[in-house]
């Protein structure tokens, strides 16, 4: 029926942050933040980006709505390439693209009732009349599991979780087809993650929305995803559907990050891979593969020749030139 | 509990710190009583707010006054209470027999030093060892906590390291004297998990090595599973549920343990938001200055009864060494 079913169709993504070398003098060093990515998301679906801090996950996401610039690379939006896009279109084509930040507490203006909060979406966007937009606001409030009373409360008001329902009611008052959701539940208490995530399941059965979820957290990845993409300084080193990155993992970084994680049950020790040193520096990351410095499986041309992504079959990539 | 004044190293009896504000009085530690044996590796578990880091910083009373204050209870090292102590008598407990690492490696080493001359400072201070000595046995310390080179990198400013270098120097500081207890507040959660998987397994052989007690405070139950013996659940101020960690992973007593375990997605078979809704737990944490009456779980608690919500529940002890503050298990 639908002949293109992806929603958005990422090519060859970089982004190079420029600093200052050291000394008056120094020469300007690239940061390799995102560093050849690509990967596409279908209409309804949840891709996850999972890896450590500094692994580029949060500059992808920003790329795509174009709040940093692409160094270069492709973002095609429903077929349309977005990169060098004019300011004006790329801010209606923002109604379909929303972000869910982190951080519920720095991402609210501490001035502006949660009305007026809700209201500014639909203005910037000059959606609807005045009535509309109240009965949008209305409707999305309850929608999140807010209460009207609530309307003439400042943000400070209200506690984390609450909160974080405010940025996704936000998100939705445009009615957008994708949501990029950079660690949605990171900054929440544990016993307000599972509200927070159930939410966003059902917000996406019944606005068919397609989210891209940026976590570190891999059981929270693997309860929302439908694919995963798994990145290490700045590159995709596996991406799978997600039953394949749990159970049929191939890159020896997925292997380490999921025996990395403390499961919260008591049984037998499982044989846990810890990895040495730190991660390296995206200023200077290492030749041929980045993560043969840490692996335990390198062989010699590790050092020399990066791996490509590989196609191993039924949309699992991985890049290892074990495989 | 049968103890004999050997084993027993810490004893923690009915504690009450009280934050004075504007808003009214937090009990950020409202009556908790523990005990800890030697060589014992106990673990708090709670969210923020619950009063974790409160109670450990009580221990070493380094409570801001104002606005806090111990108003009761008694902490009792090697059977000394140290409530007791004047404030030059603390000093010497202080990083000396226990000793603290902190969450944040970042903020909680001074910038304008070198590892080597903080390291060095607390072993002079405690020890009376002269500078030559000390910075010998800094760079001891710095080798076993994992350090490459540590002659090179005690003339480092901590801006030079990584923040799992900076956590291991924060372990090497407090190791410094050889304490008999440690109090590890969050000491991986600012870390990623390939560092914090380090950071666990280090604290863990030097647990054993040194025969160090050690309490391991944090909000991640997978920390608490694979790291500690016992565990010390709370909620607003208070202990929930006491038990060993099997017994509190196989069969938690408490609706909040429950509900907190069961809210989490898990990593092992085919849960996912096709085939099972999460087990939320409805509501919010309570405001700790106007905590509701009864038990405190109980606006939250799916199993709440008429009782919960007139009189806060004691302690039972359900099987040995089980404890839970429920009505259910009266």
């Amino acid at each position: 029926m639908i002949l293109n079913t992806s929603i958005l169709k990422v090519a060859h993504l970089k982004k190079y942050f420029l600093i200052k070398g050291e000394g008056l003098f120094g020469r300007r060093k690239d940061i390799y933040a995102v560093d050849g990515v690509s990967f596409t998301i279908d209409k309804q679906e949840t891709l996850g980006l999972v890896g450590e801090s500094g692994c580029g996950k949060t500059t992808v996401g920003r790329c795509l709505l174009q709040l940093i610039e692409p160094t270069s690379g492709e973002i095609f939006f429903e077929g349309m390439n977005i990169v060098g896009m004019s300011r004006d279109k790329m801010r209606d084509l923002r109604r379909e693209m929303q972000i869910i930040f982190q951080d519920p507490y720095g991402c609210l203006t501490p001035r502006m009732r949660l009305s007026a909060l809700l209201m500014e979406p639909l203005e910037v966007h000059s959606i609807g009349t005045r009535s509309e937009r109240k009965d949008r606001v209305a409707y999305i409030l309850e929608r999140v599991g807010l209460r009207p009373e609530h309307m003439q409360r400042y943000p400070h008001e209200f506690s984390g979780g609450q909160r974080q329902r405010i940025s996704i009611a936000r998100a939705l008052m445009v009615n957008p087809k994708l949501i990029i959701a950079d660690e949605p539940v990171s900054a929440l208490d544990v016993s307000i993650r599972a509200q927070i995530l159930n939410l966003l399941v059902e917000l996406q059965q019944e606005f068919y929305l397609a989210y891209l979820l940026i976590s570190h957290d891999l059981s929270v990845v693997k309860y929302m995803c439908d694919r995963i993409a798994v990145m290490y300084l700045g590159k995709i080193v596996e991406m799978a559907h997600r039953d394949e990155i749990y159970e049929n993992y191939q890159h020896p970084y997925t292997e380490a990050l999921l025996s990395a994680i403390p499961v919260p049950a008591v049984r037998e020790r499982r044989g846990r891979i810890v990895l040495k040193g730190d991660v390296p520096s995206p200023i200077n990351p290492p030749l041929g593969c980045r993560f043969h410095p840490r692996c335990s499986y390198r062989v010699e041309q590790c050092d020399q020749i990066e791996p490509e992504l590989k196609d191993l079959g039924d949309g699992h990539f991985v890049a290892c030139h074990l495989r | 509990m049968t103890h004999t004044m050997q084993e027993l190293l810490l004893e923690v009896k009915n504690l009450e710190v009280h934050f004075f504000t504007y808003a009214g009085i937090a009990k950020a530690v409202d009556d908790v009583s523990f005990f800890m044996d030697c060589g014992e590796m106990l673990g708090v578990v709670g969210e923020s707010g619950c009063g974790k880091t409160v109670m450990a910083r009580s221990i070493l009373r380094l409570i801001p006054d104002p606005p806090g204050r111990i108003v009761g209870g008694g902490i009792f090292f090697e059977g000394q209470n140290l409530l007791g102590l004047s404030e030059k008598e603390m000093q010497k407990v202080r990083g000396n027999q226990i000793s603290m690492i902190f969450q944040e490696p970042m903020t909680s080493l001074n910038p304008v030093y070198t590892v080597g001359n903080q390291i060095s400072e607390v072993i002079r201070l405690h020890q009376g060892l002269n500078k030559g000595d000390a910075l010998d046995r800094c760079i001891e310390m710095l080798r076993m906590v994992g350090i490459p080179s540590p002659e090179m990198r005690v003339k480092d400013y901590p801006f030079q390291m990584s923040g799992g270098m900076r956590q291991r120097v924060m372990i090497a500081m407090a190791l410094a004297c050889r304490p008999k207890v440690i109090l590890a507040d969050e000491p991986s959660t600012a870390l990623d998990v390939t560092i914090q998987a380090q950071i666990l397994d280090l604290i863990r052989e030097l647990q054993k090595e040194l025969a160090t007690s050690v309490v391991l405070i944090t909000h991640d139950l997978g920390v608490i599973a694979e790291t500690v013996q016992r565990v010390l659940v709370m909620y607003t101020g208070r202990v929930v549920e006491q038990a060993s960690v099997e017994d509190l992973f196989n069969s938690p007593l408490h609706p909040y343990t429950e509900g907190l375990m069961r809210s989490i997605p898990s990593l092992d078979g085919k849960q996912n938001k096709y085939t099972e809704r999460l087990k939320e737990i409805p509501g919010i944490v309570p405001d700790l200055c106007h905590l509701p009456q009864g038990c405190s779980f109980s606006p939250r608690c799916p199993r709440v009864m008429d009782v919960c919500r007139q009189e806060g529940p004691p302690f039972f002890e359900v099987w040995p060494d089980h404890y839970v503050r429920c009505w259910l298990k009266s």
